[in-house]
């Protein structure tokens, strides 16, 4: 029972951090039909900022500043944010696939540096012994984990309910018309590159933020945690969980992060002894199956709307 | 009646009585588990699933040999995608839902890192990985972050770079050009050949390091090529390393190559070219031929039909045999257990068992008698130092008449001499 209740303490939190990151992923593509296929890159600049300031000294790279956690976290929030701008400026006039294509060489431009700059991230050996918030407090790691996942849920909370008051308001409505019809959009006189930059920037920060909790709680980040499959995930999260819907991010995230680690479960209930090893392919096709059934039986996702209504409670039609 | 009856019981009880006792190697119904946590997909799939066969014949040999503490070993399998969050959770779920007391894993370094610090260290679980070679796990075991639970039966890069330097001085190589994969195992190995290079008198005329799967490398090659080199030393695998090979011969290089274990493989001899592999020297983890090789690959090609030659089932196998040992020799099956005994089933004093059911069950005997025993392993004997590494002989190859041949070993012996002379 212990056990069950630690393990799921930890599956929350990494879904938890999933959450966060899709959080961002939605108000860039669900709310501003932004499509970023960068996410890995932005996640792990934020990572990388972290993991430099609170790490311990290391004699190989950078680091060794010693940032208590908060102000780290803001940090590389920042960073991820300043990372988006010198992207955004230059692709964001670039539309829907243009802009898919330059994000992508982004996010593998941003994770070769990382391989190569040793002195910078550590390369391939990756940045370790990353300090986690409050390490010495508790006594089991079961107690710290606990104390980690209501972190999370706070932090979770914070930037659901922040999302949540932007696009319900005036600037958020601003998003969705440049969504919907950017030439309908400017012609009101709204500047929508700077609204696209905006978004882009915004959301790309709250990626920032879940990679810093990520290196955070692993303490141990190297290349291989910023693969574009990472990309892939966060998306499948949210198109299951429905775009355009913030409630539907976070669901998403824990749905599908669920999917993918239990799908290593099922197969090896499932799997005879002599087909084990084949255990991983078993699992990758059960993950491909049910995405592909959710987006049969339910393109929108769970929570999803893309025909979105522009004002709480207004009726448009389909 | 009442006689009867009782007469009835007490035959009854004693007849079960003697079947419980009288299954000796029929394991009880208690089962221990351990937990084995590898790429079976993902870019090192295609190496992880012959080494998890590796360490699933590990657990039928001891099985067959009696168990352990009479109880059967079974392995849990996951696979962690060659993905750091993925192998993270995996070996969450072994360590909390699985209660395993030592986990085989993972493959890649960065994986095994991960895990190591996020999941086995704190949660009091032995790690033994079979493939991890960063040198950056010594490190953090120096630090005391791994408080004991990790060990490794892959020996570290740190011993195939004083081997390969010494080869090379031997070749009478004076200038070597090194090209290395950009992951952990190409930084480490590279790092290490030049410091011991040096130290032995020669001299790296260029370091250059390139990225996976491009579809050419004629810039990195003409880089290493500068500085006149008398041969180049290629680290990665077979699939970029044939292209370098054959680029670096096309542009004019020198044909006279170092290759490590990495590419010790008659496929990408074939796929550069016999004709351009007259001279080559090559270092790979050496398996002193023990009576443990033997039995592993014959058992091997019994179960799956064809034995692959690649690196680190065997590593996967003696993983699997020093945590069944240390947990006969402990009596008990939890991870501080499986940690304070496997130096107690390895190292140097005591009588040597090998693979296999037999190996295994006169080991068991043997512990049960009170007596010492080593594991001699597939690899050949296993010592774990104080940071969970292991040292073991280099094997020296080259390439005659377009075949891959082993030349000699180079004992731990003659490479401890040689890393002597480079420190001092």
């Amino acid at each position: 029972m212990m056990g069950l209740l630690s393990y799921l303490v930890f599956f929350l939190i990494i879904a938890a951090i999933f959450a966060i990151v899709c959080l961002g992923l939605n108000l860039q593509w669900g709310y501003t039909g932004l499509f970023n296929i960068g996410i890995a890159g932005f996640f792990s600049v934020g990572a990388y900022t972290y993991a430099i300031l609170a790490g311990p000294h290391h004699a190989a790279r950078l680091g060794s500043f010693g940032v208590p956690f908060l102000p780290a976290v803001a940090l590389s929030m920042v960073a991820a944010g300043l990372a988006a701008l010198l992207v955004g400026l230059p692709t964001l006039r670039l539309r829907d696939d243009y802009l898919a294509i330059a994000t992508i060489g982004i996010a593998s431009s941003i994770q070769l540096v990382a391989s190569n700059e040793r002195w910078l991230t550590g390369g391939t050996q990756g940045a370790q012994n990353i300090v986690q918030p409050l390490a010495g407090t508790f006594s089991s790691s079961l107690q710290y984990n606990l104390f980690f996942l209501a972190m999370m849920l706070v932090f979770v909370a914070v930037v659901y309910l922040a999302l949540e008051r932007m696009v319900h308001s005036p600037w958020g409505r601003v998003l969705m018309a440049i969504r919907e019809d950017e030439t309908a959009a400017s012609s009101l006189g709204k500047n929508a590159f700077s609204y696209r930059l905006q978004s882009f920037v915004i959301g790309s920060m709250v990626m920032g933020l879940g990679g810093a909790l990520y290196a955070s709680f692993i303490t141990f980040i190297s290349p291989e945690d910023f693969l574009p499959v990472l990309t892939f995930q966060i998306w499948a999260m949210l198109i299951v969980g429905g775009s355009g819907s913030n409630l539907g991010a976070i669901v998403g995230a824990v749905l599908v992060w669920g999917l993918w680690t239990a799908s290593g479960s099922l197969a090896q209930m499932v799997l005879p002894a002599d087909l084990q090893v084949k255990g991983g392919a078993f699992q990758i096709v059960l993950i491909g199956l049910v995405l592909m059934v959710v987006l049969i039986f339910r393109p929108r996702g769970l929570f999803g709307s893309r025909k979105a209504l522009v004002s709480h409670g207004a009726k448009t039609p389909e | 009646m009442f006689n009867v009856k009782l007469k009835y019981a007490a035959v009854f009880g004693a007849s079960l009585g003697l079947a419980v006792l009288s299954a000796p190697s029929m394991a009880a119904d208690c089962t221990v588990n351990i937990g084995a946590d590898m790429a079976l997909t993902g870019s090192l799939g295609a190496l992880g699933q012959a080494i998890a066969n590796g360490a699933r014949l590990a657990v039928s040999d001891v099985n067959a040999g009696g168990g352990v503490n009479g109880c059967k070993l079974a392995l849990v399998l996951g696979d962690d995608q060659t993905s750091p969050s993925v192998g993270v959770d995996v070996a969450k779920k072994l360590v909390d839902i699985n209660h395993v007391p030592a986990i085989v894993g993972a493959l890649s370094s960065g994986v095994s890192m991960a895990i190591l610090t996020s999941v086995t260290a704190p949660g009091k679980v032995v790690q033994i990985s079979p493939a991890s070679t960063s040198p950056a796990f010594t490190q953090l075991a120096a630090e005391g972050k791994t408080d004991g639970y990790w060990f490794r039966t892959a020996p570290s890069d740190a011993l195939q770079s004083v081997a390969m330097a010494k080869v090379a001085r031997d070749a009478k190589f004076a200038k070597v050009a090194v090209m290395y994969i950009n992951n952990p195992y190409g930084e480490g190995l590279s790092e290490s050949f030049g410091k011991a290079f040096k130290a032995l008198g020669g001299k790296v005329t260029a370091n250059v390091v390139y990225n996976q799967s491009q579809p050419s490398y004629r810039s990195e090659v003409t880089q290493a090529m500068a500085g006149s080199p008398d041969a180049l030393f290629l680290i990665g695998y077979p699939g970029d390393g044939t292209t370098i090979a054959r680029e670096w011969i096309s542009a004019g290089g020198p044909q006279k190559f170092l290759f490590p274990d990495g590419l010790q493989a008659q496929k990408f001899v074939d796929d550069v070219g016999a004709k351009y592999m007259k001279v080559v020297r090559g270092t790979a983890a050496g398996s002193v031929e023990t009576p443990s090789l033997k039995v592993f690959r014959e058992e091997y090609k019994a179960a799956h039909g064809s034995y692959p030659t690649q690196a680190y089932m065997t590593n996967a196998y003696d993983a699997v045999m020093v945590i069944a040992l240390a947990m006969e020799h402990g009596k008990g099956s939890t991870g501080e257990i499986v940690r304070d005994n496997i130096r107690k089933v390895t190292g140097e004093e005591g009588q040597p068992v090998y693979a296999g059911t037999k190996g295994y069950a006169k080991a068991v005997k043997l512990i049960k008698e009170g007596k010492r025993v080593r594991y001699i392993g597939t690899v050949g004997p296993l010592t774990f130092d104080k940071y969970g590494d292991v040292t073991g002989p280099m094997a020296i190859w080259t390439v005659k008449g377009g075949k891959v041949t082993n030349v000699r070993n180079m004992s731990v012996e003659e490479i401890d001499k040689i890393a002597a002379k480079i420190k001092g």
